[in-house]
């Protein structure tokens, strides 16, 4: 995973559950390190590791941190320099959603390291969308929802999002129905 | 002739920001994403009216243009200044149309959703946006390459930051074991003229209550009047004695306790200073007729407390006058001021009788003196000490001269800057 990850999952933890906690999940997943470089690849296991550990000590399901951390990595790497590649792929939330596989693109340009997803929008209309989610990682699902979420935010918008197909046996992609809120229209951050 | 309709779908996806124009600059075609992000880039405009040539810096005319028709053309829009496209005119001969391959051109990702587009509106043959994503990453790299540093230079501070603090632990530990003995000193130096005029005021009210007494019961001879006369005569000046040495001992202790804060630091031309300070303690180096040279580079300044130098210099003039000359037919006394290294160096040069072997190394200690019965303190040299370390931040050291004489030597960093 990239280090800009690891780096959204420790101000998560920190933010929520302050220093101390970040220093027993560090210890707990033998991190050598915590001084994560924002565009190196790391192993999965450490994203991994530090969110089971989280779960572990703070009782909540991984799933649902996942969702928590996901919406905060969309608030977060626009504080690290990425605010105007967010804001280029696109104007709106649903205009974002469609182009985050050339935002990908562009990144797998750049670091041709970092294994990332991609997205595919089916049968839109003007309040909803599918999303098509592939990956080499599992699990992360979750995230996906939480960082739509938080995205949506970012544009001043709520969306509900219902994970339609998981993937498995029967599929090889995860499906999501994301139905946009309109009369929901948050304050802009 | 228009420009085939069957090749517009091509060119919308390969140059989404392509145009048609004729030889009267109007424009023919304006591809459909292009058009959308401003009102007057529009069929039948004037290129020349809606758009500016930014490049090649010719006259936007269509003779010029078909001159430069090798060039990367840049053009910005009248319109929405931030909105930019690049890219290659190509005549067709046979319409007598030119076409504008084009795509946007932005010089950083800000720009992009700026001039209301987005990551979609690149083709995927247009390298700008790789580059550009590659520019933010440095930058991002740059970032943490910063913040690493930054920690890395806390780190590297920490065991300084510790080390420091042990040291300044210590040094007050010794300074304050130092003050303990220092006291311990002047108690001991006070309690024996303290005693002394307690006994001599206690003498003269026994030798009071008698006289009372005598003349009370009429037995008061005149004898006995001048007896007691002469006792408190004696009694008297022992009093005023023992006082005085109490005096000068707690006025010289006083002089101990250095305050940096009572002045401010000055930058001093030092040989000027050292003249003016010996031309005030004249009188004192006159009654033994003393000759004093004062030598070094008239420019040669300091950012010094003036009034700590002062003090040093008094100090050290008056431990020569009171220790030096006893016996010297010519007695003399040399300052020196140089520079060594970084520090300054102030050399008291005396011809004196000089100071034995044995008590040089004790020179500096509180209460140590040879001259304790001429009224000596033994705190002048450790007043000196005390303004060397701790107001000047140097050091100080004594040593006897060839063939006669005494040394005194201070020595401590120069400071150039105006605030330490």
């Amino acid at each position: 995973m990239y280090g800009l990850v690891n780096q959204a999952v420790q101000a998560y933890v920190v933010s929520r559950h302050g220093e101390a906690m970040w220093t027993r999940l560090a210890v707990e997943v033998r991190l050598e390190d915590d001084a994560f470089l924002t565009l190196e690849a790391y192993s999965d296991d450490v994203t991994y590791g530090l969110v089971a550990a989280l779960a572990a000590e703070t009782g909540e399901a991984a799933d649902t941190l996942l969702v928590g951390i996901g919406k905060f990595f969309a608030g977060y790497v626009a504080t690290r320099g990425y605010d105007d590649l967010m804001r280029a792929t696109g104007g709106s939330f649903a205009q974002f959603v469609r182009n985050i596989g050339l935002l990908h693109a562009q990144v797998s340009i750049a670091f041709p390291q970092v294994k990332v997803p991609s997205f595919r929008v089916t049968d839109e209309t003007p309040t909803s969308m599918r999303l098509h989610y592939y990956s080499v990682r599992e699990g992360l699902a979750p995230m996906v929802i939480g960082l739509l979420q938080g995205v949506a935010t970012r544009f001043g918008q709520e969306v509900q999002m219902r994970h339609d197909v998981i993937r498995g046996s029967d599929a090889d992609h995860d499906e999501f129905c994301v139905e946009f809120c309109p009369s929901r229209l948050i304050a802009c951050p | 002739m228009p420009l085939t309709a069957e090749l517009i779908p091509g060119l919308t996806r390969t140059y989404p920001f392509h145009f048609v124009f004729d030889e009267t600059l109007r424009l023919m075609h304006v591809a459909p994403r292009y058009a959308r992000l401003t009102t007057t880039i529009r069929a039948g405009a004037l290129l020349s009216d809606v758009t500016r040539l930014e490049r090649p810096t010719t006259d936007f005319t269509f003779a010029k243009l078909m001159e430069n028709t090798n060039q990367d053309f840049l053009l910005r829009s009248v319109e929405v200044p931030q909105l930019q496209v690049h890219g290659r005119l190509i005549a067709l001969e046979k319409t007598g149309q030119i076409v504008f391959l084009g795509t946007p051109w932005v010089s950083s990702l800000a720009e992009i959703a700026d001039a209301g587009m987005s990551l979609a509106d690149f083709p995927t043959h247009d390298l700008l946006l790789t580059v550009l994503t590659t520019v933010q990453a440095k930058e991002v790299a740059m970032a943490d390459a910063q913040r690493l540093a930054n920690e890395l230079r806390t780190l590297r501070r920490r065991p300084e930051a510790l080390r420091l603090s042990t040291e300044t632990g210590v040094a007050d530990a010794e300074r304050l074991a130092g003050l303990g003995r220092l006291i311990g000193s002047m108690a001991h130096e006070i309690s024996t003229p303290l005693g002394v005029a307690r006994i001599s005021a206690s003498l003269v009210g026994e030798q009071r209550a008698n006289l009372a007494a005598q003349l009370a019961d009429g037995t008061l001879t005149r004898h006995d009047l001048r007896q007691f006369l002469q006792d408190t005569d004696a009694a008297s000046a022992m009093l005023v004695a023992n006082l005085s040495r109490v005096a000068d001992v707690i006025g010289n202790f006083r002089q101990i306790a250095v305050d940096r804060r009572s002045e401010e630091r000055r930058t001093l031309r030092l040989v000027p200073f050292v003249e003016e300070v010996l031309q005030q303690l004249a009188p004192l180096l006159a009654r033994l007729g003393v000759r004093v040279d004062v030598h070094g580079d008239p420019e040669f300044a300091d950012h010094i407390y003036p009034g700590a130098l002062a003090r040093l210099l008094t100090t050290l003039v008056e431990n020569a006058v009171m220790h030096a000359y006893a016996g010297v037919d010519a007695p003399r006394l040399r300052v020196k001021i140089s520079a060594v290294g970084d520090d300054c160096l102030l050399c008291c040069e005396d011809n004196g009788v000089g100071i034995a072997d044995a008590n040089l190394s004790r020179a500096f200690e509180p209460f140590f003196t040879t001259r304790r019965m001429s009224g000596g303190t033994g705190l002048g040299l450790y007043v000196a000490h005390n303004i060397a370390h701790e107001l000047l931040g140097g050091g100080i050291s004594a040593e006897s001269i060839s063939p006669q004489g005494c040394r005194i030597a201070v020595r401590w960093p120069a400071t150039r800057s105006i605030d330490p």
